[in-house]
């Protein structure tokens, strides 16, 4: 095909893309998480891959870097389809990949690790021939890097450059950068970006995986959008509006004006069940991740929570489940002030948390059904006696679970670990359901990654809480979700709550407006 | 025409999947699978040394079935069992406490420490002297591990080291006291303390003591497995050691289930070094232990943490310090022969802890873009 182009004098001369991704599809246990996609890259472009936390955008970048190998779909570098098996071909076809978590040894120095594993080092490296090499890198991009200082006392920023200079020293001229800025500071951000710039100006081509429009928008050439495992948009980034990227990122096919009907509010009574203001929560990376947040959930009501991933949400609910310690600010509980208490004191007042990521935060894998029902209640009667467990007593609870929650399983003695995804989710759901009498439920992305009918049967069961008088506070990426859900809507921005917009009042647009602008456009209560 | 892929060649490639799941049959047969090729591997190192493994092994392992050296190997089997349960608990929660031996050693300071008083006239009367060596060396053994555990939960220090280096301390403490202020003075200036009386000692009248420790050893055993399988702590310390966020999540007292699975693991190498001072030596001496403490770490790991399993595969330690002795007075082959197969079992362990979570298979297949 290559030649065909060569030989026939086309109209236009197209320019040969350096990667042609074509009809990739790969499947993983429940999801697919690319689906028959399309992904170009073309010589000295910077190409944003913008996407919400599980859109795919990772095990795209891990198929091209020979990571994993698609179920279908085909791959041509510079025009010739490739078959890549491990990231050692890709390396050999110029591709180098930085993950997102840094994969260095942090007791090597930087011309160790930069050159661990890199053919034709020979038997005794020239260590200092080495140095000098990385040092006329280094320098290059105006990067202050000392080859001989151990990796572990490096900054974040300085990591990355180790991490960039393994793919340079081999030659790479396709970087594949997964979500490089959320380990760095403002400043480093700038840098990289500079860095990033100058590659493409020499002609290499480079993937910037995000999840931030505006670092899309300020540092893109082009820019590629993924939703559930599928491209919903890619076009040159100055064609492309901040308003149209977070639309279909959260959610393309709710751009229009629909307003949702009012609902009768159940037996919300405008008594409030969880009361939290002025709180802020340290995140993992040192900066407040939730900045004087208020927040309120009636009994009877639904709110709910939403904005673009990494805009503090987790953080919140974390804090709300005594999870996190907060830094400032108070959580009342049906009156009660629980600001830093332990998760157990919450679960005795009446909270039942519904943790994001069940398989990890929410169950034991590898113990049993019924063992995990025991989970958080064993210690208490009638589940124990004088810690003593009573097993008969748990089993029969286990059972009810299983069969009121549809747990398809063949029996509870069958490892928690082998349930599917949706399958855990009401495991989980069950449990705290059946084990205990929440006055307050808060529920982390509770469909996250689940399949349409299993999303549905969670929402029925979050909806059933509401008319029962449970305050329910749900945090969900899925807009529709959340507009079919809640009775109010907690926006927010940069961890700071932007704005309450009541059921009737909230449109896609609106909320997508102020998720990625963080403005509160009419803010009600 | 364009088909042109890189160059190749012809590979053997092993794929490595994990596991989902290991029934208890598969683990046990992988488990006794490798044990027997640690002593196959031992016995090609014999072989290769210029000894006759089969003429080793069969001696060795007629020996130990005699009813006298039986005894001997249940005498020592004793306090490799109860370190070895113990540590079940540290292991079960995922504190790697490779201390049991400096607990061991606490615990035979203490309890020397009680007898040393008792006969210099102060302290307890006989019949609360037992009860009294007793608790000293379970106490003293629970509070050396206590120290890591401590450390570990307040400051995040691995207790892999400070497990360690505490067992250096507790030997030297023990090699200083008995050197200096609990040397018996009635000893000839050998560097040991005043015999234990019959008062200290653990014992069934009418019974062996071999027995009786066995007795003790199983007692200990069965609890150990109804506490693991029946009680809260027994189900919660597990659920730390296996995820440290469902932890978190469904509150437990992370901290209080650490401290108190260490103490207990302490507490029962501290009872094991009151069995080695009071009946098996009968006195403190500079190395009164030969490495218990270290040959249960791989016993407890050997049975898979499962009590039932880990009470035999101490025997199995037991005899192999006993078979020690015996091959270096009857085939005149050093002592430490049996090291060669306990670390050959030490290895094998961790292969079948490997194997037992992943399944090999070997890829034969042409080479694509890459060799
Ligand atoms: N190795 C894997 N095994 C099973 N599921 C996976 C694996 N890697 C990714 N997934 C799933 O595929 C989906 C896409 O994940 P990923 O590519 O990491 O998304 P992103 O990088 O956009 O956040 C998610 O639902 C994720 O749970
Ligand atoms: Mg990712």
């Amino acid at each position: 095909m290559v030649e065909d182009l060569l030989e026939s004098p086309g109209p236009a001369p197209t320019p040969i893309p350096k990667v042609e991704m074509r009809g990739i599809v790969k499947r993983f246990p429940g999801v697919v998480a690319n689906d028959k996609v399309d992904f170009t890259i073309y010589a000295g472009e910077i190409h944003a891959l913008l996407g919400e936390n599980g859109a795919g955008k990772t095990t795209l970048m891990n198929i091209l870097y020979g990571i994993y190998t698609p179920d279908a779909g085909v791959i041509r570098v510079r025009g010739v389809p490739v078959r890549l098996r491990s990231p050692r071909d890709a390396i050999r076809l110029g591709i180098g990949m930085v993950h997102q978590d840094f994969r260095l040894i942090e007791a090597h120095t930087v011309v160790e690790n930069v050159f661990l594993n890199y053919d034709g080092l020979g038997f005794i490296p020239k260590w200092s021939a080495l140095e000098s090499r990385l040092e006329e890198i280094a320098s290059n991009y105006g990067w202050r890097l000392n080859p001989r200082a151990r990796v572990g006392d490096l900054s974040p920023g300085e990591k990355q450059q180790v991490e960039l200079l393994k793919l340079l020293v081999r030659g790479a001229d396709i970087l594949l950068l997964d979500e490089p800025t959320s380990v760095l500071t403002p400043i480093e951000t700038k840098m990289l970006f500079k860095t990033m710039r100058r590659m493409a100006g020499e002609g290499k081509s480079i993937v910037l995986i995000t999840h931030k429009l505006s670092e899309a928008m300020s540092v893109s050439d082009r820019v590629t959008v993924m939703r559930r495992g599928r491209i919903v948009l890619s076009k040159p980034t100055r064609e492309a509006t901040i308003e149209e990227l977070s639309t279909a990122m959260v959610g393309a096919q709710l751009i229009g004006n629909t307003v949702l009907e009012e609902r009768p509010t159940a037996p919300a009574d405008g008594v409030p069940t969880l009361q939290v203001s002025a709180l802020s929560v340290m995140g993992d990376e040192g900066v407040l991740a939730v900045r004087d947040a208020d927040l309120t959930v009636n009994r009877g009501e639904v709110v709910g929570v939403a904005g673009v991933s990494g805009n503090g949400q987790i953080e919140l609910v974390e804090a709300i489940a005594g999870l996190r310690k907060p830094v400032r600010g108070k959580i009342i509980l049906n009156g009660v002030d629980v600001t830093g208490a332990s998760p157990r004191r919450l679960m005795e007042l009446g909270l039942t948390y519904i943790p994001p990521e069940g398989k990890k935060w929410g169950i034991v894998p590898e113990l049993s059904i019924y063992e995990n029902v025991a989970l958080r209640v064993a210690r208490y009667e009638p589940y124990s006696r004088l810690g003593v467990i009573n097993w008969r007593r748990v089993a029969e609870v286990a059972e009810r679970v299983v069969s009121e929650f549809r747990v398809d399983t063949a029996s509870i003695k069958n490892r928690a670990g082998s349930l599917s995804g949706g399958n855990v989710q009401r495991l989980i759901l069950g449990r705290e359901l059946t084990t205990s009498k929440p006055s307050l439920l808060v529920a982390a992305y509770p469909t996250k990654g689940l399949d349409i009918a299993a999303s549905e049967q969670v929402r029925r069961i979050l909806s059933r809480l509401r008319s029962e008088g449970v305050g329910v506070l749900v945090l969900s990426e899925d807009l529709d979700e959340i507009l079919e859900l809640s009775d109010r809507i907690v926006v927010m921005y940069g961890g700071r709550v932007v704005g309450v917009v009541r059921r009737g009042d909230a449109t896609p647009e609106l909320l997508g407006v102020m998720m990625s602008r963080g403005v509160a456009v009419s803010a009600s209560t | 025409m364009l088909r042109r892929s890189l160059p190749g060649s012809l590979r053997l490639s092993v794929r490595v999947e994990r596991r989902p799941e290991v029934t208890p049959r598969s683990s046990i047969i992988i488990s006794l699978g490798m044990l027997l090729l640690a002593f196959l591997a031992s016995g090609l190192i014999f072989q290769f040394l210029g000894f006759s493994a089969l003429h080793i092994y069969r001696s060795f392992f007629t020996a130990l079935l005699s009813p006298i050296m039986l005894e001997e190997v249940f005498r020592r089997s004793a306090p490799i069992i109860l370190a070895a349960i113990g540590l079940c608990y540290s292991y079960r929660m995922g504190f790697w406490n490779i201390g049991a031996e400096g607990q061991l050693y606490m615990g035979m300071i203490a309890a020397t420490g009680v007898v040393v008083l008792y006969s210099a006239g102060y302290g307890p009367g006989e019949q609360l002297l037992l009860p009294a060596v007793v608790a000293a060396s379970m106490m003293a053994g629970g509070a050396w591990g206590l120290v890591p555990a401590i450390l570990r939960v307040r400051f995040g220090a691995n207790e892999i080291i400070t497990t360690l280096m505490l067992n250096y301390t507790a030997i030297l403490l023990a090699d200083f006291l008995v050197h200096g202020a609990w040397k018996d003075p009635a000893g000839y200036g050998f560097a040991q303390t005043v015999q234990f009386p019959a008062a200290a000692r653990i014992s069934i009248p009418g019974v062996p003591d071999a027995v009786a420790y066995l007795a003790l050893a199983l007692v200990v055993t069965a609890l150990t497995f109804l506490v693991f399988r029946f009680t809260v702590f027994g189900f919660e310390s597990k659920i730390v050691g296996l995820n440290i966020y469902a932890s978190r999540y469904a509150g437990l007292s992370i901290r209080s289930i650490l401290i108190r699975g260490v103490f207990i693991s302490g507490a029962l190498a501290g009872l094991a070094g009151l069995i080695v001072v009071s009946g098996l030596i009968g006195r403190l001496r500079p190395g009164a232990s030969p490495g218990y403490g270290y040959h249960a770490i791989i016993a407890s790991m050997l049975g898979g943490l499962y009590p039932p399993a880990v009470f035999f595969s101490s025997i199995l330690f037991g005899m192999l310090v006993t078979g020690g002795d015996l091959l270096q007075a009857s085939l005149q082959m050093p002592k430490s022969g049996v090291e060669i197969i306990m670390a050959m079992i030490f290895l094998a362990t961790i292969v079948a802890e490997f194997v037992k979570r992943h399944r090999l298979t070997i890829v034969v297949g042409g080479g694509g873009a890459g060799t």
